[in-house]
């Protein structure tokens, strides 16, 4: 009880402005209008294929009183030494892999990709689509100052490997805002977030046997895995560009048959679109989950 | 049995269920049981200065820190999925749930706690009629100063025997002491390893028993 009421005390402490709503997850009609047309930005602001990990829960020893378990709340870092930990080992797991996709050019697969689908959505109207590795606010802000465009599109790409390294996964952030005036930030009037799965069909609980699997024959695998997840991609984009307002809402709808999928839990969108095991999900946006041969 | 070949064993049997999957033969048993090992790993010790208000609470969380970090990496470790496969292939795992004959297949471990204690539908692809689910949650190291060393697990049993896309999720746990986990020397390992899968396979024949 006197943890719960720390808890709502810290809730009524967190500023009104850190509550405020993320952007539309669907375009209004008019928002689709870009007269003289959209610059866009992709982003991929990585050089190889990130690691996760995944600690799960950490047990704490609260004393019996609010003030006793504030302070050993303030001492437990318990949490972060075992994800340092965690990572440290992911990342030494993934060198083979890192190695073997070598010369693979996911930032040219990732500007092909947002081509190609912002070419399907027809009244989407892309002006220039310039790429980049510099995620930074920096890089934004001049970004945006260099465009003459008043409408901007921003595509961000991330992938990396499944914290049990059975999966690739690819994200595409995507917002659409307006140009801001000059010392104003830009504020979104959309925000997507799509996920692109590959599994492995044969998979291991131990991380070095997964890597070696992706890592074969020249990383072969893996290569397969990030071009079918960008190719997904592909479609994704346009499709989540083209949902309305009612079709988030249905596709969101928690009376929604739901599946499980990738780690994941979410009212299913379709199945089988390529393959009889691929599905689509919501999971907080949308995700495709396809398995490898 | 050597930590190497167990690990190999669950490693297999992982390999070898994802490929089953694919292409059952018409051998096997119609019913399938899918069992999802859990990543978790937790380790608690306290002392008798927990009995001692809020300064000894304080003292206690102090003085435990890093043997609560180590423990619990330890743990994840030396009961990761692969070695409660392996402990769990050491028994009968049809009979104890009162299956009828069933394929087994061990599935990667779910990490998001939200999906496997309070997901009803099914958490595989599969469709066969004859199908249940044998879920890890816990996986809990806890030493206290009366009660010493303990292991505690929780499961959950899963039955869509009944032709329905909901079931029920039964939820329980077993609590087994240990004597020789966390070894204290290196010569120690193996024993407390075992100990330590023993306590996990007690654990989860208390759970079926209590099972309607």
């Amino acid at each position: 009880m006197r943890i719960l009421a720390a808890i709502v005390l810290a809730c009524s402490l967190v500023p009104p402005a850190a509550l405020a709503a993320d952007p539309p997850r669907a375009l209004a009609a008019a928002d689709r209008e870009a007269a003289g047309g959209r610059d866009v930005r992709v982003t991929l602001a990585q050089r190889e294929i990130e690691t996760s990990f995944d600690v799960g829960r950490v047990a704490a020893n609260f004393g019996g009183g609010l003030l006793d378990s504030l302070i050993i709340a303030s001492m437990d870092n318990k949490r972060q030494v075992l994800s340092n930990s965690a990572w440290q080992r992911a990342e030494a797991a993934a060198l083979p892999l890192r190695e073997a996709l070598q010369g693979f050019d996911v930032d040219a697969l990732a500007l092909a990709t947002t081509r190609s689908a912002l070419a399907q959505a027809t009244w989407f109207s892309p002006r220039e689509v310039t790429a980049s590795n510099d995620g930074s606010p920096a890089a934004l802000r001049a970004f945006i100052a260099s465009s003459p465009a008043d409408h901007l599109a921003f595509v961000s790409y991330r992938y990396d490997l499944s914290p049990d390294f059975t999966q690739i996964r690819v994200y595409a952030d995507l917002s659409l805002a307006r140009k801001p005036g000059r010392n104003r930030e830009i504020a979104p009037f959309y925000e997507q977030h799509l996920a692109s799965i590959v599994q492995l069909s044969e998979r291991s609980y131990e991380h070095r046997d997964n890597v070696a699997r992706w890592s074969a024959n020249d990383g072969a695998l893996a290569r397969t895995a990030l071009a079918r997840a960008f190719a997904q991609l592909e479609q994704l984009i346009p499709y989540a560009l083209g949902l309305s307002h009612a079709d988030v809402n249905a596709l969101a709808d928690k009376k929604r048959e739901k599946v499980f999928a990738a780690g994941l839990y979410g009212p299913l969108v379709r199945r089988g679109q390529q393959r009889p095991d691929d599905v689509l999900i919501w999971a907080d946006g949308l995700v495709y989950v396809q398995s490898l041969p | 049995m050597k930590k190497v070949t167990m690990a190999a064993l669950a490693a297999t049997a992982l390999m070898a269920a994802t490929q089953a999957q694919a292409q059952a033969s018409a051998t096997e048993p119609a019913c399938e049981l899918h069992v999802f090992p859990t990543l978790e790993g937790q380790a608690m010790t306290t002392g008798w200065l927990s009995g001692f208000g809020a300064v000894g609470a304080i003292a206690e969380a102090a003085a435990n820190k890093d043997r609560n970090i180590s423990e619990a990496e330890y743990l994840k470790e030396a009961l990761g999925p692969q070695f409660q496969v392996a402990a769990l292939q050491t028994i009968d795992l049809v009979a104890e749930l009162n299956l009828p004959p069933s394929r087994i297949v061990y599935e990667t471990p779910i990490a998001d706690r939200g999906i496997t204690t309070k997901a009803k539908t099914r958490l595989t692809s599969s469709t066969a009629p004859c199908y249940a689910e044998l879920i890890v949650t816990q996986n809990f190291y806890q030493k206290r100063a009366i009660y010493g060393r303990s292991l505690n697990n929780r499961f959950i049993f899963k039955d869509f025997r009944t032709g329905r896309s909901e079931t029920k999720l039964v939820k329980g746990r077993g609590g087994n002491g240990l004597e020789f986990f966390p070894p204290q020397t290196t010569d120690e390992t193996e024993a407390a390893e075992t100990d330590l899968r023993n306590a996990f396979t007690k654990n989860f024949l208390e759970f079926a028993a209590n099972l309607d």
